[in-house]
């Protein structure tokens, strides 16, 4: 306990310093002539404005709004991020379960996440869950396939096959209103209860400040069929999921600045605790089994956002960001020699990046991004050998990106080349060897003709994921040797928008067609018996795949309106790493090979349905493609009807979902079963 | 998490092959030597007659496969010797249900065939003939923790069961209860019978890297633990031959200590030979001949050698004499009637494995492709 403690005394004087470094900057643009007023976001969150960002992008661009996602019978991003096409969630199931998107088959570990532009590194695991992450107070959520067209940003945005962007409300006052509010109070099925709030207030003309938090609890026992057998037939049983409970808290203040119409700024501050119960799989006869392992988790971050754009020409923009992450995992019934497994994780994360944007031509622009971050790890275990021998990691890295632009009328083009330079130094045992990559990266889109908004477009990446400190270092299965994972990204697409008439405002359709290529990609394999495995660079993976959107909507009468949308995912996602091999040609583990979503919205004056679904075909638990590893096809229907009332200045909306209206049993993850029908109530007041 | 548990260092072994390369050259000269004079020995140990074990010829076999952990995928085949035909998931097609998780061990006693079930903690007991499943021994302690068997042995009407909790139970094969309980060291992995006496070995291996290194020796008739053998680090599988002599593999800590191979007097309970150039993983015997296997984690390589019991030596550095292909082995077990040697494959451990059977001269008679995942042990059925 004593190396939590002095852990947490480090951050609170790193983020004093955080702050201290960057506000002089802030308050140095103070006194400047305000003319803005009002704050506003950048996109304005109509649907069909971002359908037009959609279409436009040069690379595959999917946004959810805050409209939409209200639509989607959704509680956490990860339930939202479903509706993208080309996207796998691999979901254990129960709102405290591991949630992790993967895209276009290639794998978590390369779907990087931004939190309001700045990305989140989780170097022990690589990945995010995005399970923890609320919808209460998100804006918008988006999902760029290879990168954004937007060039100026910080080198770690460019540094992943595709990124996930959350972003919060930012504060925005209308008339002359100073305080913004919401309260909300969700109640569902297993116990959940997550009353929620919001607080947006005018300090002067150039700063406000937000305030929101949640805290959210489920006893998660939700009943389910237990089949007993892997083929998914024979006899049944009925049971209870256990040991699923999830409590958690959040909290998250930031203070927005606009010092002039060209310099702007905020500092955000988030803390997020969690305990959970970690069911693991059902084990057929032992159904007791994992009830005995439970984490504990905190998040803790503040980052902050400068940008000034000095002249037409040059724009800059600086941020800067601390990290700590803490994990306690217990275990109480392992028949070790103390009876128990104890594990503590901590990292940190400290990161500073500047950008510069140089619009050189009237068409072309260039952009100049550089990030340096350091990363460490420390572990702590019930067994003092393991902690002694523990490497104690720290990962240095240098990332640096130019990157040009290209806009007309009719053609919008990118490049960029990311340069990442990577050394890690470990106390105990070896360290891995420093690396150095270049990513290359090349967009384009082109619109042949004036009236039409029809566009063809093409992209290819080239980038690489890190192996992780768990594969590098992990005590029991670490292999220092590794090398990174690399990724090739082919991409071919077209893009149509059009709105013919005043009842039909927008018919939209996305196509792509995509082929990536994953060589070197990390494995988990056994090495003696089965409880002991080792990381490997063991895979090479061919993907072949269409993504298909499609977004309507439908205004029959000036009151009653109708939204459509759909996405299909096709993808041949095949193992091709030893030719004649028992499973060359083989779809990878938990991929179908057909994915979709479907959303359907009415609005009428007297209430709104929403009705959404998710599909999927069969995946495989396995490399071999064998009825054995097989897990069956679902689909998952949901339904919510909503109404609001005006009350004088404020806003009361009810909301009940039914979810899995079909009470559909089925698993994500084998042996990790999804909760049946279950209900879902929220009531929201706005002022 | 937990599916690390049972752990090994694979680093730490490549440190410890440089260490053996850098220290020995001098040895290697010698040997070199040694082994150029030796080679003009061409007299080579012959093999024994087959003995008639009065075991009968077997006609089917049933062949168990683990799965992989976590994936409740155990699976028991079963092969006609006669008519060929193979039936992969023949215990779910008798029982309508699974097998469980990591089923790790199994054995014929009469008419009943016990399966150890580990992570589902089950006994799964079944009539030899039709694969029915005739009852589920939960094994679980007071507090219905799971207390993970590993393997069975039996003697005198009673099925002795080693589980990871350090604990070996007594079941009565005609009422399939559990008459009692005993204690022996940390999570045993591995049981045999010899003189009257229950000798089971301590791995200590869920405790890794603190690792027990003790075989306990259980007197039958009391059922209590007499005594505890210290033997090298991490002991694993255990035989015995028809002399009481008793054949324990040790599979070291995967650092400093490296697998080796022992020999214990079961009269006098004492260790009594380290066999330390037999890095044996695994081994059998049969007909007091040993059929010893490795596999080299870093490498991926391994090699099959023959032990004579009587003589205490090895008579075969290489028992595959036909030149077949073994990526990694998995299990050995012998045909009591004729012989007749049959290896697993596990091949990468996340695919399907294979079996292959050898004669008693090495030569493959014939091979099952995907059999299950990660094949571990063979039973013969007489009629």
């Amino acid at each position: 306990m004593y190396f939590s403690l002095y852990r947490v005394s480090v951050f609170r004087i790193c983020v004093a310093a955080l702050g201290i470094a960057l506000f002089p900057l802030a308050s140095m643009a103070e006194d400047k002539v305000d003319t803005t007023k009002v704050y506003q976001i950048r996109e304005v969150t109509v649907t069909e404005q971002y359908r037009n960002t959609e279409v436009r992008a040069s690379a595959p661009l999917q946004i959810l709004s805050s409209k939409q996602i209200e639509k989607l019978n959704a509680l956490q991003v990860s339930d939202a991020v479903k509706y993208f096409s080309g996207v796998t969630v691999k979901d254990y199931g129960g709102i405290g379960g591991l949630k992790t998107v993967s895209v276009r088959s290639l794998g978590a570990a390369h779907t990087a996440v931004s939190y309001d532009g700045i990305t989140l590194t989780d170097c022990q695991t690589g990945q995010i869950d995005v399970g923890r992450f609320s919808l209460d107070n998100v804006d918008m959520l988006s999902l760029n396939n290879g990168q954004s067209d937007n060039i100026f940003q910080p080198a770690r945005m460019f540094a992943s096959a595709s990124l996930l962007n959350i972003r919060t409300l930012s504060p925005k006052f209308i008339n002359n209103k100073t305080l913004n509010g919401k309260a909300s109070l969700k109640g569902g099925s297993f116990g959940l209860l997550n009353p929620s709030f919001l607080l947006q207030q005018k300090i002067s003309p150039k700063y406000a400040a937000s305030l929101s938090g949640e805290w959210l609890s489920a006893h998660g026992e939700y009943p389910y069929l237990l089949h007993h057998s892997y083929l998914g037939d024979g006899t049944t049983s009925n049971e209870t999921r256990k040991n699923s409970d999830v409590q958690n808290f959040r909290i998250e203040g930031s203070l927005h600045a606009n010092f002039s119409e060209n310099e702007s700024g905020y500092l955000k501050a988030y803390f997020y605790n969690s305990e959970r119960g970690l069911p693991g799989g059902t084990i057929l006869y032992n159904e007791g089994a994992f009830t005995s392992q439970r984490m504990w988790d905190n998040t803790f971050f503040v980052q902050s956002h400068y940008e000034n754009h000095f002249s037409k020409l040059l724009s800059l923009q600086l941020n800067a960001k601390y990290h700590h992450g803490y994990i306690h995992y217990t275990d109480t019934a392992v028949l070790n020699n103390v009876g128990y497994e104890e594990s503590y994780f901590t990292q940190n994360e400290y990161y500073a990046s500047a950008s510069l944007l140089y619009k050189a031509f009237r068409n072309i622009s260039f952009s100049f991004s550089t990030d340096g971050s350091v990363n460490n790890m420390f572990a702590l275990f019930e067994n003092k050998a393991l902690t002694e021998s523990f490497a104690q990691p720290v990962r240095y890295s240098l990332l640096t990106v130019l990157a040009a632009k290209y806009v007309s009328e009719n053609v919008l083009a990118t490049a960029s080349l990311l340069s990442t330079l990577v050394t890690e130094t470990v106390e105990n045992g070896t360290a891995a060897d420093n690396r150095k990559r270049l990513s290359p990266y090349a967009s384009i889109t082109y619109k042949p003709f004036d009236k039409t908004d029809l566009r063809f477009r093409a992209f290819y990446k080239n980038i690489f994921r890190l192996p992780t400190f768990n594969d590098l270092y992990y005590a029991r299965i670490g292999n220092a040797d590794l090398r990174p994972e690399i990724t090739d990204q082919f991409n071919l697409g077209i893009t149509y928008a059009v709105s013919p008439a005043k009842w039909l405002p927008l018919f939209s359709i996305t196509a792509d067609v995509y082929r990536n290529n994953v060589k070197d990609k990390i494995v988990a394999m056994p090495t003696k018996n089965l409880f002991k495995w080792s990381m490997l660079n063991l895979g090479k993976v061919e993907i072949t795949g269409i993504d298909l959107t499609a977004e309507t909507s439908v205004k029959a009468t000036q009151k009653l309106g109708f939204v459509l949308g759909g996405t299909y995912t096709y993808q041949r996602a095949l193992d091709v790493t030893s030719p004649g091999g028992s499973t060359y040609g083989h779809q990878i583990p938990y991929t179908p090979r057909i994915s979709g979503s479907g959303r359907f919205a009415v609005e009428t004056p007297w209430v709104d349905v929403a009705y959404s679904l998710l599909w999927s075909g069969k995946r495989y638990a396995l490399f071999q493609n064998f009825a054995e590893n097989r897990l069956p096809g679902y689909s998952d229907h949901s339904i919510s009807a909503s109404r609001s009332f005006k009350l004088k200045d404020k806003t009361l909306s009810v909301n009940a979902e039914v979810l899995n209206l079909l009470n559909e049993n089925y698993a994500i993850v084998k042996w990790f079963p999804m909760p049946g029908r279950s209900v879902r109530g929220t009531v929201n007041l706005k002022f | 998490m937990k599916m690390n548990f049972f752990s090994e260092n694979i680093k730490v072994l490549s440190f410890v092959n440089k260490v053996i390369i850098y220290n020995a050259f001098p040895i290697f000269i010698a040997l070199f030597c040694i082994s150029v004079l030796s080679s003009c020995d061409d007299m080579e140990d012959k093999l024994k007659p087959a003995i008639n074990t009065g075991a009968a010829e077997p006609t089917k076999l049933y062949i168990l496969s683990e799965g992989l952990f976590n994936l409740n995928n155990s699976t028991l085949a079963s092969y006609d010797l006669n008519s060929k035909t193979l039936i992969t998931d023949f215990f779910l097609t008798v029982n309508k249900r699974g097998l469980g998780d990591t089923a790790n061990d199994m054995g014929i006693y009469g008419s009943k065939m016990y399966v150890v079930v580990n992570v589902s903690s089950q006994i799964e007991v079944l009539n030899v003939k039709s694969g029915k499943s005739l009852a589920q021994i939960a094994m679980k302690n007071e507090k219905g923790i799971a207390r993970e068997p590993r393997y069975v042995e039996f003697h005198a009407g009673k099925a002795y069961v080693c589980s990871f909790d350090g604990t070996v139970a007594r079941i009565d094969t005609s009422t399939l209860k559990i008459e009692a309980f005993v204690q022996c060291g940390k999570n045993p992995d591995g049981i045999c019978v010899a003189n009257n006496k229950l000798y089971v070995t301590n791995s200590g291996g869920l405790s890794f890297p603190d690792y027990d290194n003790t075989v306990s020796v259980i007197d039958i008739n009391t059922f209590t633990e007499i005594q505890k053998i210290t033997v090298a680090t991490n002991p694993g599988r255990i035989h015995a031959d028809s002399e009481g002599d008793v054949y324990v593999v040790s599979r070291g800590n995967y650092g400093a200590n490296p697998y080796v191979f022992q020999r214990i007097n079961s009269n006098t309970d004492m260790l009594e030979d380290t066999f330390e150039d037999i890095q044996a993983l695994n081994f059998n015997i049969h007909n007091d001949t040993a059929y010893i296997y490795n596999y080299d984690f870093m490498n991926q390589t391994c090699w099959v050698k023959v032990f004579d019991c009587k003589t205490e030596k090895i008579i075969s550095e290489n028992f595959i004499t036909d030149g077949t292909e073994l990526s990694t082995p998995y299990g050995v077990d012998i045909n009591p009637a004729n012989g007749d040697v049959y290896l697993t494959d596990a091949k990468s451990y996340t695919v399907w494995g294979d079996i292959l059977c050898f004669d008693r001269h090495g030569k493959l008679k014939f091979k099952i492709n995907e059999i299950g995942l990660n094949p571990n042990k063979v039973v013969f059925v007489s009629p």
